[in-house]
């Protein structure tokens, strides 16, 4: 009975863990060609942790199924790229600035299961394209629930890049006080065992 | 009577034997004639032949007081040796120059000249030290004399040198103008030994000498026991190359610590160390090592050198592995040294390091570097762990930790490659990257644990808004301009640096990644803003809008120009919204067209220190941003930029600012925010440059040096330039 308590225990701490650390996000690819953006493909994907917002120049709105505000994404297309150079001496002696007029980015939103629609505004709050996700809220895509097999892939992309990631210092936080209080329950069992 | 005209007769008779003079007789004409004789009588010197008398038949005594005067020229070899030597002034200056080189080289005539030269002419003066010392001497300068057997040069630094050596057997000298003596080997001569008080240069330019046993090839110094190397001047000795600018250094060959500006090689104990301070004034002394030294493995395209300014280097030869050279502070505390190896240049300097790539060079030296601090910890890497520099014979080098055992990595002909797949390295590059800040990267993990000592350099904001570094090796993943050695990209703020990269470069990317963070949130505030105000419009149901933050003024009308009344609340919170993102106008007319909005950027902040500067004054260049000045001359800061490049545009302008400091140059702009810096002074009443008709005045130094000022200012208030960067510079 006890061990099965532990047991029960461990489980329900890895359980809690696992499902702190996914998040959903729809993962969309788009494109831009000389100020038209347009979009190919749509699909939602679980990440180990929340994606930062790095985008400033158009912005994406999730829209609900009763059409309230759901979340709010900045976006930008990877158009702009400042270079420098250098001399035969090794110091900085010129560079330049490429701009693209033709660019594909993957923009990644968070997931909802009550979302709509996603519309995208330019910077002067113009509606400029809208995508319906309606489909997608149906449920999770069961190419997804397979949260393993998408960590090995992201594993394998991480070591064949030599990618440093940082450390999710909440998780380290979790697993502390995870291993503690489980310590502490099987140091407790073990001492009423003796007794 | 008779007796009388006897004795006169005899008189006569006697007189005539004994002058030795001519006899006085009447000449036909009637003058009187003294007749000269070839033996000298003390009692008639006028009546001696000076020209054909018997120079023997004058006494001791007679030498001692007769004018010598009276002696011609061409009998002054005549003269005794003795007489020559007390009386050298009596004689004159035609005499001097007509005593032959035999009659110099006899007993200590040499010596009573002040000026050989003068006295003997170069000639004479040559062929009698050749016959007395079997020295050759090929110049004497400006002036030279001997004492002792010494010959010393009169003027300039006063060398001087033993001329009865046996040691310089077989040498020459020569006195420069600057009286140096330079010795020079004749023939095969190959050995070479100096007596301590000599002041000489061995001079073995063209052949290579044996000194102590030690091959020496160049100029080495000897003063006072001292061997030295003086500034401008060059020597290599057993393969080590050096060369000083401003500075003497002396020599030693104990292998021990000395004090002042020094080299101390211990070739047998396989160690060499050196020490040298500026003392206030741009010096350095430089340590080259060629092929054929004890201590490096070197091939004919390897390059190596160590500059010393500040500081004290120790190199040391081990047992199988590579060489170990380890830097550190001067007695004075202070440490600037820079080694180039190979491609890498690394700069020791105060606290930190510095890594510069050099691609005209060709390949490095495998050796291992410490650079430490005055306690002796580390300067490279972590403070925990004594990490050290490692440099293989392919231009790689790796910081790397105390944990991974010298044999793995630093014995001869070891390769870091392997240390890629080396656990504990590459746990200690995840860790160390981890705590300066470096969230994602990809690429060779050897340049990694270089990167980020770039890092420890840079403000905490700064680094965090650098979201990937990827240190690309093939041109598939270069997405930067062919050209370029890196490049930081807008959208994702990721840097690309080509494998080539030094720590300049990543300063300067990672500048350009925050100031793309900093437009990306005025970007957000102004798209918030406008999103808000068009809000507001719907649901006022107004036509047009203005917010003018100056004016304080806040009004909404309706299509048809009714002015929408809104509580002063209402206004007082549009006013607080506008200044919350920055925005100071903005003015939406009635219609389909754009809102008219004004926002106080960053960049809009720098263009207005700078004034209308960017993009101007700069030397055309066919492709890509100049980076010189219309002039191409210095000074390289003006018009309130770091350097031209700077002056391109506002993301420029930014980067090398950061570059600068974080590089250390903070004394640039402790300069250049005095209006009484040499910036300004230097060119004060002259053309701004070559062909300007702007002339620096007093006026135009206080007003560059104020936009040097709010530059910093801005840059630190945004987190650009950290306080501690920012106090140095304004104490300066």
């Amino acid at each position: 009975m006890k061990y099965s308590i532990i047991w029960l225990l461990v489980f329900l701490l890895f359980a809690t863990f696992s499902l702190a650390e996914v998040s959903h996000y729809y993962r969309i690819e788009m494109q831009y060609d000389g100020g038209i953006i347009s979009y190919s493909s749509v699909k939602v994907e679980p990440f180990a942790k929340p994606i930062e917002e790095l985008g400033a120049d158009y912005y994406a709105e999730v829209i609900g199924a009763n059409g309230s505000l759901l979340s709010t994404t900045f976006i930008s297309f990877p158009n702009f790229i400042l270079y420098d150079e250098v001399d035969k001496k090794g110091e900085l002696a010129g560079g330049g600035m490429i701009i693209l007029n033709k660019s594909k980015t993957t923009v990644y939103l968070p997931y909802s299961k009550t979302a709509k629609e996603i519309n995208i505004y330019d910077e002067d709050i113009n509606k400029i394209l809208t995508i319906n996700v309606g489909e997608l809220s149906k449920g999770i895509p069961q190419k997804i629930t397979s949260i393993k097999q998408q960590r090995a892939e992201q594993k394998e992309i991480k070591k064949a890049n030599q990618k440093i990631s940082e450390t999710n210092p909440l998780k380290w936080l979790l697993v502390g006080i995870g291993l503690l209080g489980l310590i502490v329950i099987m140091s407790f069992v073990l001492y009423k065992k003796r007794k | 009577m008779k007796k009388a005209l006897i004795w006169g007769l005899m008189l006569i008779f006697l007189i005539s034997v004994f002058s030795g003079v001519g006899k006085v007789t009447q000449t036909t004409e009637g003058e009187v004639v003294v007749k000269l004789t070839k033996t000298y009588n003390s009692h008639n010197p006028d009546s001696f032949d000076w020209a054909k008398g018997n120079y023997a038949t004058i006494g001791a005594e007679a030498w001692k007081t007769l004018d010598l005067n009276n002696i011609p020229k061409e009998r002054v070899n005549d003269i005794p040796v003795g007489v020559i030597e007390s009386r050298f002034s009596a004689l004159s200056s035609a005499q001097k120059k007509s005593l032959s080189a035999e009659k110099l080289a006899q007993g200590k005539i040499l010596e009573k000249s002040k000026d050989l030269i003068k006295d003997f002419g170069k000639k004479n003066a040559q062929d009698a030290i050749e016959k007395k010392y079997s020295r050759r001497v090929s110049s004497f300068g400006k002036g030279a004399l001997i004492k002792n057997d010494v010959l010393h040069a009169t003027s300039g630094v006063k060398g001087h040198v033993t001329l009865s050596h046996p040691g310089y057997n077989g040498y020459s000298f020569a006195i420069d103008d600057k009286g140096n003596i330079d010795i020079f080997p004749l023939n095969d001569v190959k050995d070479i030994d100096v007596p301590k008080g000599d002041k000489i240069i061995i001079n073995a330019v063209d052949n290579q000498l044996n000194y102590k046993g030690n091959k020496i090839k160049g100029r080495l110094y000897f003063d006072q026991g001292k061997t030295y190397i003086v500034s401008k001047m060059e020597v290599e000795i057993n393969g080590i190359h050096m060369t000083s600018w401003k500075r003497r250094t002396d020599i030693y060959f104990d292998g021990k610590e000395h004090s002042g500006n020094y080299v101390s090689f211990g070739f047998d104990e396989g160690r060499i160390i050196t020490e040298g301070s500026m003392d206030g004034k741009v010096s350095w002394f430089r340590l080259r090592i060629r092929p054929g030294n004890k201590f490096f493995p070197m091939e004919k395209k390897d390059y190596l050198s160590f500059v010393n300014c500040d500081g004290k280097i120790l190199v040391q030869a081990r047992p199988k592995l590579v060489s170990e050279v380890t830097y550190g502070p001067n007695s004075k505390g202070e440490l600037r040294i820079a080694t180039f190896n190979g491609k890498n240049q690394v700069e020791a300097e105060k606290d930190h390091v510095q890594f510069k790539i050099y691609p005209e060079q060709e390949t490095s030296v495998p050796m291992v570097l410490h650079v430490l601090d005055k306690d002796g910890n580390s300067i490279v890497g972590s403070k925990n762990e004594k990490e050290r520099i490692i440099f293989d014979n392919d231009n790689a080098l790796a910081i790397v930790p105390k944990s991974i055992s010298p044999e793995r990595l630093e014995c001869v002909g070891c390769s870091l490659k392997p240390l890629n797949d080396n656990r504990v390295f590459v746990n200690y590059i995840a860790a160390r990257a981890r705590k300066v800040g470096i969230t994602s990267y990809s690429g060779d993990l050897v340049k990694m644990s270089i990167l980020v000592e770039a890092f420890k350099r840079l403000p905490a904001k700064l680094k965090k808004e650098v979201k990937h570094i990827n240190i690309v090796k093939s041109k598939k993943e270069w997405i930067c301009s062919s050209t370029a050695i890196g490049c930081a990209t807008y959208a994702n703020q990721n840097i690309y640096l080509h494998e080539n990269f030094d720590l300049s470069i990543v300063y300067h990317e990672a500048a350009h990644t925050y100031h793309y963070a900093i437009m990306k949130k005025e970007k957000k505030m102004l798209i918030k803003f406008k999103k808000e105000m068009k809000k507001l419009l719907f649901k006022k149901g107004g036509g047009s809008l203005l917010v003018d933050v100056s004016k304080n003024k806040v009004q909404l009308k309706e299509p048809n120009g009714r002015i929408i009344y809104l509580a002063p609340e209402e206004k007082e919170k549009l006013l607080k919204l506008a200044k919350a993102n920055k925005i100071t106008h903005y003015k939406k007319s009635k219609g389909p067209g754009r809102p008219r909005v004004t926002q106080e950027t960053f960049n809009s902040k720098i263009r207005k220190i700078v004034g209308d500067s960017l993009g101007k004054n700069l030397a055309f260049r066919e492709k890509g941003l100049p980076v010189e000045w219309v002039d191409k001359k210095p000074p390289a800061s003006r018009f309130g930029c770091t350097r031209a490049y700077g002056c391109n545009n506002e993301y420029e302008y930014v980067a090398t600012f950061i570059e600068n400091i974080a590089k250390g140059q903070h004394s640039e702009y402790q300069e250049l925010i005095n209006p009484k810096g040499w910036v300004y002074l230097g060119k004060m009443g002259k053309p701004i440059f070559e062909g300007s008709k702007i002339i620096m005045t007093p006026q135009l130094a206080k007003k560059w040096a104020k936009k040097y000022r709010e530059g910093l200012e801005l840059l630190k208030e945004e987190g650009l330039i950290e306080l501690k960067d920012y106090k140095k510079i304004m104490a300066g």
